[in-house]
């Protein structure tokens, strides 16, 4: 018993000695960068056939129109004296990072001159190719703000395609 | 018996004993055998650049921007003997709030974190990933992770 005590005393001595020999040493990394603030903006809906919602490059089909006949998908169409309109609304939505902003500018206008007789309003105002209309100056980022969109063409419009864009500018506050 | 080994044992802990001392004392005096150099960052520096968050890109972290850097590291003996293995460890020694950073995917946090256990002498490449929430405001990011390389006991 007593040879068994002497013989863990030597061991422990030894095992003292063998954790002294670790080596260390030390060092600093630095890491640098900039974070840059963006936004973004999407198209979440609107009335017609569409596709690319969600993305900034959304595309509203609303087929053949006629005064007399049905409304196309997603659209209201109420007959005028002398002209027509299809009425629908377009959600778009800004998203912010790394801004401090609390709130956006919104600017839409047209990509193209509208045919003759044809009439591209949002939220009650008309649209042109040559200046952008104000939607808002109030967006309330990563919420989808819901803009009315009409369509109105007169009777004496030639029966043709009336395809163009809507371009959405938002701007932080 | 046992009356005859305390002699012995007594004779044997007074030799030893100073031995051990000293090559203990000589440890002790040792100054930092090993040496760490980063190798593919330029002046111990990472930039990472410009970071800004892709908002068509689907994350692992939601509401986060990731931006990802490799690096090397080396770690020597100073009396060149470079043999063995080290444990590199790594921790937070400047914190920028703003961010937070991986290392071959460990958190790096005040406290140290074991990284890898690498060769002496030779580089081993890791890989550093930043990432900022969208909450975070823009501007300068500056942030700092201290090193530490020990030896593995019994590596050489």
């Amino acid at each position: 018993m007593k040879r068994i005590v002497l013989t863990f005393a030597a061991l422990a001595v030894l095992t003292i000695a063998g954790t002294a020999s670790a080596a260390d040493s030390s060092a600093t990394l630095t890491v640098t960068g900039n974070v840059e603030s963006s936004i973004s903006i999407t198209v979440e809906s609107a009335g017609g056939t569409t596709s690319g919602t969600g993305t900034a490059a959304a595309t509203s089909d609303l087929g053949n129109i006629s005064k007399f006949g049905s409304a196309p998908t997603g659209f209201t169409l109420a007959r005028g004296a002398s002209d027509w309109t299809v009425s629908s609304t377009i959600g778009v939505q800004v998203v912010k990072a790394n801004l401090t902003s609390t709130d956006y500018s919104l600017v839409a206008q047209l990509g193209s001159a509208p045919a003759s007789g044809i009439t591209w309003k949002l939220n009650g105002s008309n649209l042109s190719d040559s200046a952008p209309t104000t939607l808002t100056s109030t967006g309330t980022y990563a919420s989808t703000g819901s803009y009315s969109w009409d369509i109105v063409v007169a009777d004496s419009a030639a029966a043709a395609a009336i395809d163009n864009s809507i371009n959405f500018t938002a701007s932080s506050n | 018996m046992a009356r005859q080994l305390i002699p012995a044992f007594l004779v044997a802990v007074l030799v030893t004993a100073p031995a051990v001392a000293a090559r203990r004392r000589a440890v002790v005096a040792r100054p930092d055998p090993l040496t760490i150099t980063f190798v593919a960052a330029a002046g111990d520096t990472v930039d990472a650049g410009t970071i800004a968050h892709d908002f068509s890109k689907r994350v692992a972290r939601a509401g986060t921007t990731t931006v990802t850097r490799t690096f090397a590291v080396r770690v020597d003996r100073r009396d060149g003997s470079n043999a063995g293995l080290v444990s590199l460890r790594a921790s937070l020694e400047t914190e920028d709030p703003r961010c937070m950073l991986r290392v071959d995917g460990v958190d790096i946090r005040i406290t140290p974190a074991t990284i890898a256990i690498v060769p002496v002498g030779t580089a081993t490449t890791h890989r550093l990933e930043i990432t900022v929430p969208v909450s975070a405001e823009e501007g300068a990011l500056l942030t700092s992770i201290r090193w530490e390389a020990a030896s593995e006991e019994n590596s050489r």
